[in-house]
């Protein structure tokens, strides 16, 4: 995880690009690992985000049980905390590194 | 899938079926003086809810899932109503056969049944949201 990170930060500051172009740039680059997680975990969010819009609308038309919406919803709501946990620490990461003295 | 969610998904499917348990203690505490129409005819049978296990391969646990609502086949108690429409020809109206402290019974264990599984919901949430603090300083 330490070398993804590295991997991004290195990328970053050879370009001099923001965050979001050197995790795009870093995608080609790097294997399979770290980024990949990370682009898992955002899916599945966005998904789950998706799912649970479905469920309220379904539920708006009396298609699904209130049980089923909250279901989805909390789900929606755990997966984002968990989708903007890791990009705060991802962040805060690549934050420690650019702040290294050279 | 990760157990935490597992989890939810599992305790939201009791959720619905406790829901479905109280809807119907609901329809035999409102059914319990709906007589017949015809004279000797049958009133209201109280219905009964039969849950089972439903395995879930997705998640790789058993669901709840209601299996049938049936009836309870037990005997109408008679009462002495020659007024009644319902009345047979010696003057007796068979009564449904719903007994309310059974029924309040019911609803009670539904309840809790019911709470037990929100809770569980709220802890598998706070789980999650524990261990991903866990990345915060």
């Amino acid at each position: 995880m330490i070398e993804a990170v590295a991997n991004v930060a290195a990328s970053g500051s050879t370009t001099g690009v923001n965050m979001t172009s050197a995790l795009v740039e870093t995608k080609e680059v790097a294997g399979p690992g770290f980024l990949e997680a990370l682009k898992g975990t955002a899916m599945d969010s966005i998904q789950a985000v998706n799912q649970s819009e479905t469920m309220a609308s379904a539920a708006m038309h009396g298609q699904a049980s209130l049980q089923e919406v909250v279901q989805a919803t909390v789900k929606a709501e755990v997966a984002v905390e968990t989708a903007i946990s890791i990009r705060n620490k991802m962040i805060e990461s690549y934050q420690e590194i650019m702040r290294m003295p050279i | 899938m990760d157990p935490i969610s597992a989890a939810m998904k599992i305790a939201s499917s009791g959720l619905e079926a406790q829901s479905l348990r109280v809807r119907m203690v609901s329809e035999n505490i409102a059914n319990a003086s709906s007589f017949g129409a015809a004279p000797g005819a049958d009133p209201y049978r109280r219905k009964t809810i039969v849950f089972q296990p439903d395995f879930n391969r997705a998640l790789g646990a058993d669901l709840v899932t209601v299996k049938k609502i049936g009836v309870d086949p037990g005997e109408f108690t008679l009462s002495y109503d020659p007024a009644h429409p319902a009345a047979n020809a010696d003057g007796y109206v068979k009564v449904p056969n719903v007994n309310p402290l059974i029924e309040m019974t019911d609803m009670r264990e539904a309840t809790r049944s019911y709470d037990a599984n929100l809770n569980l919901i709220e802890q598998a949430r706070g789980m999650a949201s524990a261990t991903l603090a866990l990345l915060e300083r």
